[in-house]
């Protein structure tokens, strides 16, 4: 694996762009007692996860795993490995005196009983403080056994959880991609980095490129299979999909193997637009007029099912707090919709994307740096938004706050991708926005709080509860 | 207690598949979540909170406060102790918390930080500042149940000062210390239990006032309820200390000794004659009539019992959890006539004092189990979400109880212990049996 310097090395990100000392600085570093994130080890299952016929082993102590499996959203149509928790579990013995050998047992115990098309191995802070050969145990394993097994030397203290991203995805173009030729390579073979199907999103867009003859060679990763994402080294295009995290894996492919690519969403309905019309000006074969008949088709039918809801919608003001793209690529959705987004966030988000955000939120968008859950709400009063879109984490800081919300993150178990996803978004936000609840909790804590002595005879002639 | 027949201990196997433990840590920062305006950090890379967080996020439905030092491996090997105070500044800065507990990991274990000495000075720093408790939980010794055990101990230690000969004991206040099979539910439970014998209880922990669930007054970045510190303090007042579940029983132990009282260890309130007998001790320490409230629910338990013993009459179950927490279920079991086929530990049960047979193991080691020889016919399997694949896998009905729990609603806040806990299970586990239409074994255990 490359030097940790490299990665952080990449001209793709602006991040490292900054001159002087901080240059390659690389992702941020989190704060002592305010972080509230994912770490690198984290990052790294997030983007491997997905490929649901691998068998994904921890190499470290409980908390790693134990704590964290079966919590993610990626959705697969077939295996189910990426729901199982594998890990090595070292004992304070095994610390002390090296867990190299009990690694090597896992990975031969686990091949026995799953017969995986390979095995990614996860280093932890732990076995790479004390300095266990991740790479000599893998490389011995995958001769002895004959699989693939790939190390993934991402532990949680290395940083944040988009460079665990990273970090696999440097892992897929070192061990993975291009260790295997596909059965047949058609010219509209493309990639998708990026995607990981949560809730299923990959199956809202996917019928959108049959119908255009576009193959998705390999996603990277959503309902991944291990020898599809070998072959992605053959595919004519790649599409970058909300979010730069894997921006290496798309330039290493675009340098090893020259194939080109975008970056782009399918949230919204002028984003997915522009991502078929960007497939069809790469690929060149795919004809331009069959591509533009399908978006019209598309948007008339999706016109005719918004109408429903615009009205509810219409004016109503969002506040987005989410991370990378999605800042950006929801507030078009948002708008598509005819809502306002008062406010949107920058953590975790490129220059590139900051400049996004400005062209679209115009002159009055407020862009909110790194905030806790108490300035989220204060900005919500101050801005006057009705409703909160932001990740599971945040769930319960409208709850507390009586605020109504929608989940856009990684956890969350709504797809919102493509047309289709429109749909769905549209009725969700509707839905939410009405919900009797909020109206409910308003006035009743009102009403009851400011009653405080008891008046001792009933006002009303003919008083009625629930009538 | 009878003896149950158990599938022994495992060898430990080659790998870990689909764990049933879960981290030390994460069990130590469930004691802070039950005292007033308290934040738990832990001490390593940020994702031992984030993960942590999550996990008690999706079994609660509640935000959790707790924070990070957010290690990076510069700050591990050059030394956290600057990653410390910049986090407790932050954190003292934003949060204003009454107490912070501070819980090592398996990172900060390893690396041999040395966060005793780093607290200790900061603290002498800055005099007045919030009191730090600190825990050493790393994640290679025990699970959950042992990083709980050790932070009541720590809390007993760092906030529960000794009573002195001028303090008299109060005679009407009892101390509850729960172990982690005592959920928001069950706390709340035993705690109207020993008011309505005229008794003051306090709780370490308490998470019928900090994880039940309620909308209060805006967001809060601490802990929304729990004992508050200053009845911490008053805690060595109790004429009585009384603790729940064997992790806990060395921390009972030592908190009666602060208090110079005496200690009762319950080890289960799961069958009649259990409660019968705590009501017991309630009704001496008090003096005086069992009130007609708590014979009310005994009357109605009762009834349940003799209701639907039939649905539970040799009934084979398999569990999976924390040692006190399968104490506490196989009792419930057995009370009812049904009897518990094979369990797996999350954490070592010896630790503790049990001698049950109980494998120490994962999920995958129950699923083999019971689809194994070994198996035989099997009506309900018992554990935290985590199971329910298992489990159909193994074609066994399946019902989710401990932690974490998402399948479910309002699970946090369900009681299995007491008259009225016990008689709450009763009916949700006969429900789920009848819907499953249990299968009565002819040739299950016959408990005689």
């Amino acid at each position: 694996m490359k030097p940790l310097h490299e990665i952080f090395d990449q001209p793709a990100c602006e991040h490292n762009r900054a001159k002087g000392k901080k240059r390659n600085a690389g992702c941020p570093k989190p704060e002592p007692g305010s972080a509230m994130g994912g770490c690198s080890f984290d990052g790294a299952q997030i983007t491997l996860l997905p490929i649901a016929d691998a068998v994904h082993l921890v190499h470290g102590p409980a908390a790693c795993l134990a704590n964290s499996w079966e919590s993610r959203g990626s959705l697969s149509s077939g295996p189910d490995m990426t729901w199982r928790g594998l890990m090595t579990d070292l004992s304070e013995q095994e610390i002390i005196f090296g867990g190299e050998k009990r690694l090597e047992a896992a990975i031969r115990e686990a091949v026995r009983r799953f017969s995986p098309p390979a095995v990614f191995v996860y280093s932890t802070c732990v076995t790479a403080l004390i300095g266990e050969d991740l790479e000599a145990v893998c490389r011995k394993a995958q001769q002895d056994l004959g699989v693939p097994v790939i190390p993934v030397n991402s532990p949680g203290f290395l940083g944040s959880k988009n460079l665990g991203n990273r970090m696999a995805g440097e892992a897929l173009l070192e061990y993975v991609i291009g260790t295997r030729e596909p059965e047949v390579s058609t010219e509209y073979d493309v990639n998708l980095v990026g995607e990981y199907n949560i809730a299923g999103e990959l199956w809202q867009v996917k019928p959108l490129f049959e119908e255009l003859g576009i193959r998705i060679l390999a996603c990277i990763t959503g309902d991944g299979r291990f020898a599809e994402i070998q072959t992605a080294h053959r595919a004519k295009a790649t599409m970058v999909v909300c979010g730069r995290a894997l921006i290496n894996v798309a330039h290493g492919l675009l340098e090893r193997y020259g194939i080109p690519y975008f970056e782009g969403s399918f949230y919204g309905i002028r984003e997915t637009g522009a991502a078929l019309r960007n497939f069809a000006k790469i690929l060149g074969g795919v004809p331009g007029e069959r591509v533009e008949a399908v978006i019209r088709r598309e948007e008339d039918a999706l016109k005719r099912d918004l109408q429903p809801y615009l009205d509810v919608l219409r004016g109503k003001k969002a506040l987005l707090y989410t991370g990378g793209v999605k800042s950006w690529a929801f507030i078009s959705a948002l708008q598509d919709l005819g809502m306002e987004v008062v406010a949107t966030s920058s953590r975790k988000s490129t220059l590139d994307d900051v400049a996004k955000m400005k062209a679209l939120l115009g002159e009055g968008g407020v862009i909110m740096e790194e905030g806790g859950p108490k300035q989220i709400l204060a900005k919500m009063r101050e801005l006057g938004a009705d409703i909160l879109l932001a990740g599971g984490r945040n769930q319960y800081t409208a709850v507390k706050g009586r605020v109504p919300f929608i989940d856009v993150n990684q956890e969350r178990h709504r797809a919102y991708a493509g047309y289709e996803g429109m749909r769905v978004l549209a009725r969700d936000l509707a839905l939410e926005l009405g919900n009797p609840v909020y109206r409910q909790i308003r006035q009743g804590d009102r009403r009851i709080k400011e009653r405080s002595t008891h008046r001792g005879f009933l006002r009303e002639e003919s008083p009625a509860c629930g009538a | 207690m009878r003896s149950v027949k158990t599938a022994g201990k495992a060898e430990r196997k080659a790998v870990s598949i689909d764990p049933v433990k879960l981290s030390s840590p994460l069990g130590a920062v469930l004691v802070f979540l039950g005292i007033d305006r308290a934040v738990p950090v832990l001490h390593g890379s940020q994702g031992c909170a984030a993960f942590a967080k999550n996990l008690l996020t999706r079994h609660f439905r509640e935000p959790i406060p707790l924070q990070t030092t957010a290690l990076t491996q510069e700050t591990v090997i050059m030394g956290a102790g600057e990653a410390v105070e910049q986090a407790l500044d932050n954190i003292v800065r934003k949060q204003s918390p009454s107490l912070i507990g501070m819980i090592t990991t398996a990172l900060t274990e390893t690396s041999g930080d040395d966060i005793d000495g780093t607290v200790r000075q900061y603290l002498r720093e800055r005099p007045f500042q919030t009191p730090v408790v600190v825990v050493h939980a790393p994640d290679f010794v025990g699970g959950l149940s042992t990083g709980f055990a050790s932070a009541a101990e720590a809390v007993i230690d760092a906030c529960i000062p000794p009573r002195k000969d001028a303090q008299p004991l109060n005679a009407g206040q009892v101390n509850l210390v729960f172990g982690p099979a005592y959920g928001p539910g069950d706390v709340e439970e035993v705690k109207r239990m020993v008011s309505a014998m005229g008794l003051v209880p306090l709780a370490l922990p308490d998470f019928s006032t900090s994880l039940d669930g309620h909308l209060g007054d805006g967001f809060l970045d601490v802990t929304d309820g729990g004992i508050a510190p200053a009845d911490l303090a008053r805690m060595s007042r109790s004429a009585y200390t009384f603790s729940f579940g064997a992790s806990v029983r060395k921390a009972g132990e030592k908190l009666a000794a602060r208090a110079r009282g005496r200690h009762v260890h319950v080890g289960h309130l799961n069958d009649l004659e259990a409660v019968d007998r705590f009501v017991d001790i309630l009704a001496d320490i008090r003096g005086g009539p069992v009130p007609e409230k708590l014979l009310a629910d005994r009357r109605r338990l009762m009834d349940r019992m003799l209701d639907i013993h039939s649905l539970f009459s040799g009934v084979r179950v398999v569990l999976a959890g924390e040692p006190d927490w399968l104490y506490m279920i196989r009792a419930a079991f057995e009370g009812m006539g049904a009897s518990v086929a094979a369990a797996v530990a999350g954490d070592d049960p010896s630790s503790f004092g049990y001698d049950e047979k109980w494998m120490i193991g994962d999920f995958d080691d129950l699923e083999r189990w019971v689809t194994g020889s070994g198996g035989g016919a099997v009506d309900l399997w018992i554990s935290n979400s985590h199971g329910a694949r298992s489990a159909r896998r193994a074609g066994v009905p399946f019902m989710s109880a401990g932690i974490p729990v998402w399948d479910r609603i309002g699970a946090p806040n369900e009681a299995s212990v007491g008259y009225r806990g016990l008689w709450e299970w009763l009916a949700r586990v006969g429900s789920r049996l009848m819907e499953t239409g249990a299968r009565h074994h002819a040739g299950g255990d016959i408990l005689l």
